[in-house]
């Protein structure tokens, strides 16, 4: 698998939340959804990309995403994470080689969103001849 | 109605079914019915030849196997298999995901799997979804 030497990466500012007033919702639900947000508004301001879908499990990622390039318009596979650990660089690795699986497509990119530490990262696998 | 108005109706029922299967609630049957639905409708106005046509394709079977659906999922292949310069590739994932479904339904029920071949499987699945064990001890 061969990932782009770029990320682009941001520091992340929000007030700090008693979790334990969310003692009743599930975790795991808020840190997905919460990292969804972040990283979809993070790609469309960093990279100018706009979503055109959702997708299911089995396409190997979690978004489907759009953008123009001279002209053309240019899919992007787009997997997000979110963590609570204190580096990103792990749940990164796995999600790359996730969305690398990922065909017919012009982008392949993973967006990860650091709770613990708030940050974001977003990478890409670099497109091979073959993707579309 | 528009692709767009396609993309966030189908974008919207997958949010929920997968939220109402992290629950594992039975109306999610019906969510993945309605996902299915959706993504039938987007496979109609995208071409199966364009990287969106795929996606819906493929996901209009998996929602309808979610759905435990599994006459849909199965008439669904062989009605895009039949369009005009359908892909040849596609076709073969499409049954891969049918074939992947049945392998799974095996070894959910080994005892079952034993006694009967995939799609009977299927079909005593489907009974069981939708008139629950005694509906299948009449059946």
């Amino acid at each position: 698998m061969a990932i782009e030497s770029v990320v682009s990466r941001c520091a992340l500012i929000w007030p700090a939340a008693d979790l334990s007033s969310a003692a009743q919702h599930d975790s795991k639900r808020i840190t997905e959804d919460g990292a969804e947000a972040i990283a979809l508004a993070v790609a469309h301001k960093m990279r100018a990309w706009c979503v055109v879908r959702r997708l299911q499990q089995g396409e190997h990622a979690d978004w489907l995403l759009e953008h123009h390039e001279n002209g053309a318009r240019k899919l992007v596979a787009f997997e997000v994470s979110g963590t609570d650990q204190r580096s990103i660089t792990d749940p990164m690795r796995v999600k790359l080689a996730q969305v690398a699986k990922k065909r017919d497509v012009d982008h392949r990119c993973a967006g990860i969103v650091g709770f613990k530490r708030p940050e974001v990262a977003l990478q890409s696998v670099k497109a091979r001849n073959c993707d579309r | 109605m528009t692709v767009d108005a396609l993309n966030a109706l189908v974008s919207s029922a997958i949010w929920r079914a997968e939220q109402l299967d992290d629950l594992g609630l039975e109306t999610a049957f019906s969510a993945w019915s309605e996902v299915s639905k959706w993504e039938e409708e987007l496979a109609k106005v995208i071409s199966a030849k364009e990287t969106e046509g795929r996606i819906a394709r493929r996901g209009a079977v998996r929602a309808a196997l979610k759905a435990k659906d599994f006459n849909r999922a199965q008439n669904l292949v062989e009605y895009y298999v039949a369009e005009t310069g359908f892909p040849k590739e596609l076709g073969t994932e499409l049954r891969y995901i049918i074939k992947e479904d049945a392998k799974r339904l095996s070894e959910l029920f080994p005892f079952a799997a034993k006694h009967h071949k995939p799609k009977e499987l299927q079909k005593i699945a489907a009974q069981l979804l939708r008139r629950g064990p005694f509906g299948l001890a009449t059946a």
